[in-house]
């Protein structure tokens, strides 16, 4: 305590005041060194679902493991990285936290993220060795998968009927059959158009994955030509003016809507695009089993990849390396973690795990589960997590598929001014 | 506190009265230095010199002299958010406040249910700037909001008014009227600070109710009218959560509600360029000062103080 | 012709209730909306029209209220000591900067004024992170400290200009004849001034309490761990952006975070409007 408080008006010397009131702050730091209890904080965005699930799991890891002690900071995606971010710039990032795809990279390239290669702590042997390498950035680990999804199309079977239009065969269709059966979808007039949910990431991937290409490079560089989206811009404005997709309006107003309130999971629409982790949330708003569907395709490439849709990392600040990894550890490979966590953050990593909770989790969780194992042929290398400075690619792809909708950019600008963004991004980044 | 020993022996002496006041205005204003010194000062100059750096959050920043800069100069989406504020600023703020003033015109005279009025028109503000605000905002203005809803009762079949590069800017500003009720409040404070006995003279006088507001109304609220001019302009010009809320951070569809301050938030936060979100800031320091002192110039002839 | 122009005043009166009650409606449409939707089971919400009401379930609230780590109670009473401190740390030292700047010269009250002004200018983004660097190095990170003690200190520069304008507009002979009495400063300050800015006092402490209230940048990044949230963090828990959002007790949470706040104003409102004209001064 007194040293605590020694320390606080030392560094207090910026400011008289702080100076002044120092005295009745102290104490939030935690003892760390005296009897061996050691608190981690452990930080995660996510629905209250999950704050739940994983507030389980934390209380389990705290029983096996006495001594240590998890303090939990949760919130909304937002929020989350605002104070991640500052909190990392004050010095003062979480032990453990929960990564995306989107800032692996931009954590693990500035050196604030612990490499995790050889860690003791963590039993990798279970783990998938292809998901385990997606958490690599320069060849160094530093993250692992808390979860993987995949891109598909989700189709809804009764609207199909209703239209009196077959279930497409989704090993050989292609984007031409896409448009086709969309179009007809809408013309059968059932209240509904063919699909939607045209917003991003999960069509724009597999797409430049079919095509030889990914939005990022291993090494940093932006991974397609400035022609390179020209194509998948010209299928978006396809879409739209085949009739297959709703109003320019009504696709734009659903990249700001959560994925319950899009046309697919309100039966507004007979397919749409979505990571196979938004299954559970879609079906449970539409109330009704939806078809999964490899994307359409036009080369031998399915497009098909087990992405990370999350991870854990460890701060390279902390003062708790082994107790964090063995957080992680527990996370990742124990099944009394496995009882609260399921499938809640995407399939898990540890390939005995999925097996363990394949009878246990929700229904249509147990289906996208079946789907890689009836897929497995078909699943690809997952394209580079995005580069330095990438985190924020979706928001550039949406501008320009909102500008190619409302006709303000032709498919060509608006790949060229996709490259173009990208590439300043992550010279921006230096 | 200081002032009370230094005012205890009322001063006779005329010309001890400049120094003693400047005294005790110190004394007054001494907890705002305080904090100036302690808490504004120092985030301020440390943003001021990171505006020359390039600065990522997760590492320590480096030194690029005025380079990020010369970047705004030719940063065409923030010359485009730089418009879409402007747009904003000259339309939602007048019609905010011209409504807020009509409003609590036809509230302030003892009218009956006056405070449950005020309450209902003070509500939307209360929401603030909620997450439920984007939500609520689509349910009125979204492909099956109620506009369209309406609209579709005339046969009109309307587009998704807030995904409309169009119209998504103008539902902001709605929203922004909608919240009238903080400029509301203060106008009904400001007018039962007129004294009564002004109208009854005018009455007497045989005035009729425009010129009571054009000779009594207008001038003596000039100050309060002022003031929430001053500072609705201030503040819609760093309009943010609104139109991060109901965009989702976008600044959405096509940059069309990309206002200055959610771009200068998009690099800074989620683009991880503290440094050159630290130049935007100071340009919009700039900017709004100008602003700022043109209309406190101005005021010197429309604002009357009872000195 | 008396009878007349009764009759006509009384037609104006109902025209004017009629209209202002149709306005009033008007706004209200949408928290009537969100009202309703918090008394819907959630698969409805989005999907039942206009107001109509058709299964009326408790259920939003009660999960919502235990949703999180904590009953949600607790982050109300969190964001209450918050508030509460914020808004005696405005009242306080605004009041007493207003004086200053209103009512006495100094030297250097010019370009004081103006820095005043300058610090409503800049936008908190780009200062957070520095504050946050400060506060974190004197350890009052994951405390209520950052949040109230600037307050303390009339960092809320907006105040300050309110109560200027608001001084200002006071008539100048009610402290001159004060000071004539041999009142010192801080007694014309006050028993003269203060009784007769309620208004703006009222003003300010309803505003500080609502913007403090719906304040969610700041607090999400100084106060981390879940017993210590505040109202806004906890209910943008509810949305996740990537999935799951709970409408049903959002709504619900909502509504029961807006009642403290309509409360103040019910309570407040009646020192919104204590002029010169009902403090008996003129």
């Amino acid at each position: 305590m007194k040293r605590t408080a020694r320390l606080s008006i030392a560094l207090a010397g910026v400011t008289a005041v702080s100076l002044a009131l120092a005295g009745c702050a102290g104490g939030s730091t935690p003892a760390t060194e005296e009897g061996g209890d050691v608190t981690l904080r452990f930080a995660w965005w996510g629905s209250d679902a999950r704050h739940t699930a994983t507030q389980a799991a934390i209380d389990a890891f705290e029983e096996a493991n006495p001594g240590i002690t998890v303090e939990a900071e949760f919130g909304d995606w937002g929020g989350y990285w605002d104070r991640l971010a500052t909190q990392t710039a004050g010095g003062n990032a979480p032990d453990v936290m929960q990564m995306s795809d989107a800032y692996l990279a931009e954590y693990a390239g500035r050196g604030v993220l612990l490499p995790l290669d050889d860690r003791a702590e963590i039993d990798f042997s279970g783990l998938d060795a292809g998901g385990v390498a997606s958490g690599e950035v320069d060849g160094k680990l530093y993250a692992l998968q808390a979860g993987a999804n995949f891109p598909a199309v989700l189709a809804n079977p009764a609207l199909f009927e209703a239209a009196g239009i077959e279930m497409p065969d989704d090993s050989t269709w292609s984007w031409e059959d896409y448009v086709q059966v969309a179009a007809d979808l809408t013309k059968a007039g059932v209240g509904a158009v063919g699909t939607d949910s045209i917003i991003g990431d999960p069509v724009t991937n597999a797409w430049l994955l079919q095509h030889g290409d990914s939005l990022f490079t291993a090494d940093g560089k932006v991974g397609f030509d400035k022609d390179g989206l020209t194509g998948f811009f010209e299928l978006v404005s396809e879409l739209s003016t085949s009739g297959a997709a709703p109003a320019a309006s009504v696709i734009t107003e659903q990249m700001v809507l959560s994925p319950d309130q899009w046309g697919i999971a309100t039966g507004k629409s007979a397919m749409g695009f979505a990571w196979s982790n938004l299954l559970t949330t879609i079906e449970g708003s539409l109330g009704s089993e939806l078809d999964l569907l490899r994307m359409p395709t036009d080369s031998k490439e399915s497009g098909l990849y087990l992405r990370g849709a999350m991870y854990y990392a460890i701060s390279a600040g902390t003062k708790h390396p082994v107790e964090s990894a063995k957080l992680i550890d527990f996370l990742l490979n124990d099944e009394a973690a496995a009882d609260e966590l399921l499938a809640e953050r995407g399939l898990p990593l540890n390939t005995s795990i999925r097996e363990y909770i394949a009878d246990k989790v929700s229904d249509p969780e147990q289906r996208l589960i079946a789907f890689t194992v009836d897929n497995a042929d078909a699943l690809g290398t997952a394209p580079s997590v995005p580069a330095v400075g990438g985190g924020t690619y979706d928001q550039v792809i949406q501008r320009g598929i909102s500008d190619v909708l409302f006709g303000t950019l032709s498919p060509k600008e608006a790949s060229e001014r996709v490259h173009t963004e990208l590439s300043d991004l992550l010279t921006a980044a230096g | 506190m200081t002032d009370t020993t230094l005012t205890r022996t009322p001063s006779r002496a005329k010309r001890g009265r400049g120094w003693r006041d400047s005294l005790a205005a110190y004394g007054f204003l001494a907890p705002w230095i305080i904090g100036m010194l302690a808490f504004t000062i120092g985030p301020v100059i440390a943003s001021f010199f990171l505006s020359f750096t390039q600065y990522n959050l997760l590492q320590p920043p480096t030194w690029i002299g005025t380079k990020n800069y010369e970047m705004m100069l030719q940063d065409e989406r923030l010359h485009h958010s730089i418009g879409v504020t402007f747009t904003y600023v000259a339309v939602a703020v007048p019609l905010q406040l011209i409504v807020a003033l009509a409003l609590a015109m036809l509230l302030d005279r003892g009218m009956r249910g006056m405070s449950f009025y005020r309450s209902a028109f003070y509500l939307p503000s209360m929401l603030g700037a909620s997450v439920a605000i984007a939500v609520l905002w689509r349910q009125m203005f979204g492909a099956d909001g109620l506009v369209n809803q309406v609209l579709a009762m005339f046969g009109v079949e309307g587009a998704s008014w807030i995904a409309s590069p169009d119209t998504a800017l103008g539902t902001l500003i709605l929203l922004h009227i909608w919240t009238f009720g903080s400029p509301l409040v203060i106008f009904l404070a400001g007018l039962r600070n007129i004294p009564r006995m002004y109208y009854e003279a005018a009455q007497v006088d045989g005035a009729g109710p425009l010129r009571r507001f054009g000779a009594i109304t207008l001038p003596l609220l000039s100050p309060i009218i002022f003031f929430n001019l001053v500072l609705q302009i201030i503040g819609a010009f760093q309009t943010f959560t609104q139109a991060f809320v109901v965009s989702n951070g976008t600044g959405g569809p096509s940059d069309a509600t990309l206002f200055f301050t959610l771009y200068l938030y998009q690099k800074g936060f989620p683009g991880f360029q503290m440094g050159y979100a630290s130049a935007m800031a100071w340009l919009l320091l700039l900017i709004v000062a100008a602003v700022t002192a043109l209309n406190f110039w101005i005021s010197k002839w429309w604002v009357f103080y009872e000195d | 012709m008396r009878i007349t122009r009764t009759a006509g005043s009384r037609v104006r009166s109902v025209l004017k209730h009629v209209g202002l009650s149709l306005l009033g409606l008007l706004m209200l449409y949408p928290l009537l909306w969100m009202l309703v939707s918090s008394f819907r089971p959630t698969e409805d919400i989005f999907s039942s029209p206009g107001l109509s009401l058709e299964g009326f379930t408790l259920e939003n609230y009660t999960l919502g209220w235990d949703a999180l780590s904590h009953p949600f109670g607790r982050y109300l009473l969190n964001s209450a000591v918050v508030v509460l401190g914020a808004i005696v740390g405005n009242l306080i030292s605004c009041s007493l900067a207003a004086y200053a700047f209103a009512r006495l010269t100094f030297r250097g009250s010019k370009w004081m004024f103006g820095l005043m002004l300058l610090t409503i200018m800049l936008p908190l983004q780009v200062i957070i992170v520095p504050q946050y660097i400060m506060f974190n190095s004197v350890g009052w990170v994951n405390t209520v400290l950052p949040l109230i003690i600037p307050k303390l200190f009339a960092t809320d520069a907006f105040f300050i200009f309110l109560m200027v304008q608001f001084i200002r507009g006071l008539p100048r002979e009610l402290d001159e004849a004060a000071r004539i009495d041999g009142c010192g400063h801080f007694r014309t300050f006050t028993q003269i001034l203060l009784p007769l800015m309620t208004p703006a006092l009222a003003t300010t402490a309803i505003f500080t309490f609502i913007w403090t209230w719906n304040d969610f940048f700041s607090q999400v990044i100084y106060l981390t761990s879940p017993e210590s949230y505040t109202v806004q963090p906890a209910l943008r828990a509810f949305l996740d952006s990537q999935g799951q959002s709970s409408w049903g007790p959002l709504f619900a949470m909502s509504i029961v975070s807006i009642i403290p706040v309509f409360l103040a104003f019910l309570f407040g409102q009646k020192y919104l409007v204590r002029g010169i004209a009902t403090t008996g001064m003129k």
